[in-house]
């Protein structure tokens, strides 16, 4: 049976790479690397989040793009919401912003030449376009029931982005 | 003295006032769309992002002609159509436009270089493709005072 004790004050990172070559230190490596993601996602996912805020909070106003920009209905804010809780756990965060129609957008970009955009309507209406390297492109229109449709997570997928 | 004088004026400011332009948009000629809203651009990433194209209500981009003119004379356009100074500008070929299958109109009734990308298709998500299009070949600027 093996133990792992911290001390009072445990510096994790004193060390760049993992020196045991144990059984039990393989799988602490590993059950490490699990802690490490799933907080790196959980930041990720509250970035988003605070994103969401500051649209919203853009969008209240009429002309806030000063171009015409059309202010975002309360309806929209909800959905977006409920759009980044329903994302997959294996699928990259997006950027989160806002649109001249008062849609809601979501930006995966990896480059100017592998970008996704996905924009949602206050009837809930999901408009996606994406471009995946030099000549692949991408684009329709799917209905959000609380669940990402699968055309949107196979759009993230083919950036080759990883969460 | 008085002569440099007026060449300096005129490539800073006379040449953005008064422009000896084509009256149709010619395809090598470059335009630039000014970025208000920090929705619009990706700073670290070097973009404009496609939404910074999407046409207003009335289904127009707003541009500026901006080729032959210093980045002093194009900014001074920038910072004098709206109450605040512009964020950021993407410019992109017309020519790139007109490959999305989209036109470029002179607009001259408010300022001389100013004009409108037009042609936009209804359905949501071809507009975001074409914009997209746009993004991908533009190039962001950012205004030196702004970040």
């Amino acid at each position: 049976m093996s133990a792992f004790a911290f001390p009072l004050v445990y510096p994790p990172f004193t060390r760049a790479v993992n020196t045991g070559s144990s059984p039990e230190a393989k799988e602490l490596e590993q059950r490490f690397k699990e802690v490490v993601f799933h907080f790196r996602r959980r930041v990720e996912r509250e970035r988003a989040f605070s994103e969401l805020a500051r649209a919203i909070d853009t969008g209240r106003e009429e002309d806030w793009d000063r171009y015409g920009g059309i202010p975002v209905d309360r309806q929209v804010a909800q959905l977006a919401c409920r759009f980044l809780n329903a994302l997959p756990s294996a699928v990259p965060t997006p950027e989160v912003g806002l649109d001249p129609d008062g849609e809601i957008s979501f930006d995966w970009i990896v480059s100017r030449d592998r970008q996704l955009t996905v924009s949602l309507s206050p009837d809930g209406l999901l408009s996606y376009a994406g471009i995946f390297g030099a000549t692949s492109i991408a684009h329709g229109t799917e209905g959000f029931d609380d669940t990402v449709p699968q055309a949107i997570v196979e759009a993230i997928r083919r950036l080759g982005v990883k969460a | 003295m008085i002569r440099f004088l007026r060449q300096l004026l005129r490539r800073f400011v006379g040449s953005a006032s008064k422009p000896s332009l084509p009256s149709s948009v010619q395809s090598d000629e470059l335009l630039g769309r000014f970025l208000f809203s920090r929705e619009h651009f990706a700073e670290t990433k070097g973009l404009v992002k496609p939404k910074g194209f999407l046409p207003d209500k009335d289904g127009e981009t707003a541009v500026f002609r901006i080729t032959d003119l210093a980045d002093d004379a194009i900014w001074t356009i920038g910072n004098a159509i709206r109450p605040e100074k512009a964020k950021a500008r993407g410019d992109v070929i017309t020519n790139i436009v007109r490959r999305a299958n989209l036109r470029v109109e002179p607009a001259t009734q408010d300022h001389p270089r100013h004009a409108v990308i037009v042609g936009w298709p209804e359905p949501k998500h071809e507009k975001l493709m074409l914009a997209t299009l746009l993004s991908k070949d533009a190039t962001l600027h950012i205004q030196k005072d702004f970040s």
